[in-house]
């Protein structure tokens, strides 16, 4: 995680003093631009090594933390929400015909709906006509009218 | 040193690009680019949850969410700030929701060491010393903690730190002096801190 570039600025023991105070012993978690003339300073200076060993050791003792292991459940929940890719026309319409016909594959209801269109047709052309003129109530009428019965001439 | 300088922002260069074509790939659904970021993120990200919480479960609700936001912000990523730091913002600001109304941050939760090689009493002993660690940086107020999360947990630079918190370097050194005052005051109640022991440098 640091990896940052040095630029060389100049320690004295107060800054030493305050580098470890807030940074701990570790070089790697220095300020790069800080870390040559500390560490420099470390060789010369008993005083440094001591303040230095005093961080050392809160260092040790927080270092022994144990570490948090993400578990697999969490990972599968966080990448079972990331983002999908964009469907085509084809997944889209299975995807409609799967929450229209959850039961099986949709090729059973669009048979079953094709076969009842054609028997519909089939009957339809089969079947013949029945004349509009024998049901056609004015023609029923006229007939019974017309026996003669009434519009016959006096004697 | 100028040449340093520049190979450093090419390469901080490079790696924004690289961040801005994953989160266009992440956009458009790119399984292999959201498992990129999982595995490269969530394990810090919870790790950095779990030190301001205390609790692994309220850590991995944080995790979680901070990942849904970025698939949700993917579609509209513009470089301005870096990844990681965009991603500590979020879950600190979760991490800090849930702390709110806390009066008090208590640890019930410590994961489980698996080394087989310890005594009874050995590992009763570091149980203990695990518990005064995880209750004293329980009790940092937060800014104290975020910053030493940031900075001892995470490896952070105080640049990349003080970026996260939106502080300067300079604030930021001032709170992790405080925040390691307060923690060895606290742990020196529980157990001395030994001065001068140089045995314990190894870090994380």
């Amino acid at each position: 995680m640091r990896s940052e570039s040095s630029n060389g600025k100049k320690v004295d023991l107060d800054r030493f003093a305050a580098i470890v105070d807030a940074y701990g012993a570790d070089p790697a978690a220095w300020p790069i631009d800080e870390r040559d003339s500390a560490l420099a300073l470390l060789e010369v200076s008993e005083q440094a090594v001591r303040l230095r060993d005093e961080a050392a050791a809160l260092d040790g003792l927080l270092g022994d933390l144990p570490e948090v292991e993400p578990s697999v459940a969490l990972r599968t929940r966080i990448l079972e929400a990331a983002p999908q890719p964009a469907r085509t026309w084809s997944e889209r319409w299975a995807r409609i015909a799967e929450v229209v016909w959850p039961f099986g594959p949709s090729w059973q209801p669009v048979s079953a709906l094709a076969a009842a269109a054609v028997l519909g047709i089939t009957v339809g052309l089969v079947v013949p006509d029945v004349s509009p003129v024998d049901n056609d109530p004015t023609v029923v009428a006229e007939v019974a009218l017309d026996t003669g019965e009434y519009w016959s001439e006096a004697p | 040193m100028h040449m340093v300088a520049t190979a450093d922002e090419s390469s901080s260069e490079s790696q924004r690009d690289e961040e801005v074509e994953l989160m266009g790939r992440v956009a458009g659904g790119d399984g292999a680019a959201c498992r990129i970021l999982v595995d490269r993120h969530l394990r810090s990200i919870m790790s950095f949850a779990y030190r301001m919480l205390g609790d692994i479960t309220e850590a991995e609700d944080v995790a979680q969410e901070t990942f849904l936001r970025l698939w949700k912000t993917a579609s509209r990523w513009e470089p301005k700030a870096k990844l990681t730091t965009w991603l500590y913002r979020v879950a600190r600001n979760l991490c800090v929701d849930r702390l709110r109304g806390r009066r008090e941050l208590l640890v019930h939760q410590l994961p489980e060491r698996a080394d087989p090689g310890v005594g009874a009493s050995a590992e009763l002993e570091r149980n203990e010393r695990d518990h005064a660690i995880a209750r004293a940086l329980g009790e940092l107020g937060e800014r104290q903690r975020t910053a030493i999360s940031l900075v001892y947990y995470q490896g952070m630079s105080n640049r990349e730190a003080a970026d996260v918190m939106e502080i300067q370097v300079d604030a930021l050194e001032s709170l992790l002096a405080r925040g390691r005052r307060n923690l060895r005051k606290q742990l020196e109640q529980a157990e001395p801190v030994s001065k001068g022991s140089a045995e314990t440098e190894t870090r994380r």
